[in-house]
């Protein structure tokens, strides 16, 4: 209750907003709920008996943005995507222009920006929050990149046309700005243990100002609603703690989700870059095997729009341990991280770029250590974009020749600083990571 | 015949730590921290022992609670005096060999 309390005290605007006061919120709420009761049982679409809410006014905390002012309080019930139990919702009520209205906010954090950070916040939530209504209708919902609207969220058709009434109650203008957007199909399991489908579209750039979403503002430090609410211990205050997310202990990646997120900028006025690193199994020296084994060869795609930029480096690996890593079906790892020796930089027009992003999203399925490995990835793929590395090829021993790190490493140095290619080194930066 | 057999073993423990056969050999290193929140398995090729400091930088800079706590990285195989093949390794990248010992977290 203390932490609760400050929280209040601490998000209080100086603004023409003032925040919602609990005794308003609650008196309101629980005449609205009384009110509508009848409504919410007898949904003729809806057979099913949902659980009362359980509202524990003690945690409620309050804030204002410049449009409207509003209260949320953590709400039991944990959220299911692809198995994985990581979501958590609120109740949020909201007062604009005299007017109260009530949401559940379903908060959706992304499973591996929760694993990463621990718990989600506000400033940098990558996520989905989905606003239902009382009767669990689903309105509207935003997708959040790093803290900022970057598509929307809305009922598939079938539940569109039961919404559309609610939809305009809410008073909340949409205002994209950019129509780069594509919409995909998706699902979720609600607190309430319901499959929820529903379409999303990214977009990025959407100036989106309902006054929910805007992340800035003189009183954007009040608009916490994804993340850890009055602080006051308790279950759905915020994310759960998260134990078995996909991929924890197997570190493939999926390429078409790192791939996706260049589709959030516009190919137009964006610059791209293709980068080809080498971790040369003996830095400067023509063998195959020395203190970096048998070497690395990783390629990073980096596409720039008006100062943002994304970038993901991956590799291509056999997906097998021991002997069996000769020949074996495929896998792509993240590369961030990756120490390698030399490097060579390419620009690149839009179309060319889709070609090598769509050549990364379907790798081969089998890798080959002598025909097919992580240096002949690369190659291909720049081929495929029209970009013709210098020559990959080298002795591997016992008579073989073929595309190695040794061997690229070298024709890069010999290259020189010429032709954008780096022979100092270095390590490869944090890459964006996968996109939805 | 001794000096034969002396020779033959030298020559297949060269070969073993100086050719591509070190890398097949090789059953994978794992790392964890304190708590079993990091975790990172060498798959080779780069995905290596210094991708895995740098991660773990990474990790710690995010995760300043742990870094408090306990900051070290912890190996989770076991060290295997007897893998020939990993010799060159255990004397010219002894820096893995010489992380303290933590067994890998099995999930019930």
């Amino acid at each position: 209750m203390t932490s609760c309390k400050k929280d209040i005290d601490q998000q209080t605007p100086d603004d023409s907003f003032s925040i919602l006061p609990r005794e308003e919120a609650q008196t309101w709420f629980e005449k609205y709920t009384a009110n509508n009761d009848g409504a919410s049982r007898n949904m003729a679409d809806d057979n099913l008996t949902r659980k009362p809410l359980n509202i524990d006014w003690g945690r409620y905390t309050s804030a204002a943005t410049n449009e409207l002012s509003y209260g949320l309080i953590a709400l039991e019930g944990k959220l299911k995507s692809h198995g994985y139990a990581i979501g958590y919702r609120k109740l949020l009520i909201t007062k604009k222009e005299g007017d109260l209205h009530a949401y559940i906010l379903e908060i959706l954090p992304d499973a591996l920006y929760l694993q990463r950070k621990g718990s989600a916040t506000r400033k940098d939530f990558y996520g989905r929050i989905f606003f239902y209504d009382t009767n669990y209708h689903l309105i509207k919902g935003y997708i959040y990149i790093n803290g900022q609207v970057s598509g929307e969220i809305k009922p598939l058709e079938s539940d569109r046309k039961e919404s559309k009434a609610k939809n305009q109650s809410i008073g909340i203008a949409l205002t994209p700005v950019q129509e780069i957007c594509s919409w995909n199909e998706d699902n979720y399991v609600n607190a309430d243990g319901e499959v929820v489908v529903f379409a999303s579209r990214q977009c990025t750039y959407s100036v989106i100002s309902d006054g929910l979403s805007d992340a800035g503002g003189p009183s954007g430090s009040g608009g916490d609603y994804a993340g850890g609410g009055g602080g006051s211990g308790g279950s759905s205050d915020s994310a759960p703690p998260v134990a078995d997310l996909p991929g924890e202990n197997n570190s493939r990646i999926d390429p078409k989700a790192y791939m996706s997120c260049f589709g959030s900028l516009p190919d137009i006025g964006s610059k791209m870059t293709i980068t080809v690193y080498v971790q040369e199994p003996a830095p400067g020296l023509p063998f195959n095997v020395g203190t970096n084994s048998v070497g690395h060869t990783a390629i990073g795609l980096t596409k720039t729009y008006n100062g943002q930029s994304i970038t993901q480096v991956i590799g291509f690996y056999p997906d097998a341990t021991g002997k069996a890593k000769m020949h074996a079906p495929s896998k792509i790892l993240d590369n961030s991280g990756l120490s390698y020796n030399v490097s060579i930089s390419y620009p690149i027009i839009a179309s060319e770029f889709s070609k090598i992003v769509n050549f990364v999203s379907n790798p081969p399925d089998t890798y080959d250590l002598t025909q097919y490995n992580c240096t002949s990835f690369v190659y291909n793929a720049c081929l495929a974009g029209g970009i013709k590395l210098p020559d990959p090829n080298g002795n591997m021993g016992l008579g073989m020749t073929g595309m190695m790190p040794s061997a690229l490493g070298n024709s890069i140095r010999s290259v020189g600083n010429a032709g954008n290619a780096n022979v100092n080194g270095g390590t490869v930066g944090k890459n964006h990571g996968p996109c939805n | 015949m001794k000096k034969l057999i002396l020779l033959t073993a030298i020559g297949i423990v060269l070969i073993a730590n100086f050719t591509p056969i070190s890398y097949l050999l090789d059953e994978g290193y794992a790392y964890t921290n304190y708590n079993g929140k990091f975790k990172f398995k060498e798959e080779g090729s780069g995905h290596d022992f210094k991708m895995a400091k740098t991660l773990y930088k990474w990790y710690l800079e995010s995760h300043p609670d742990d870094a408090k706590i306990d900051p070290k990285l912890y190996r989770t195989f076991k060290i295997k005096l007897w893998h020939f093949w990993e010799w060159r390794a255990m004397i010219f990248d002894k820096e893995r060999y010489q992380l303290p010992y933590r067994p890998p977290q099995v999930k019930k």
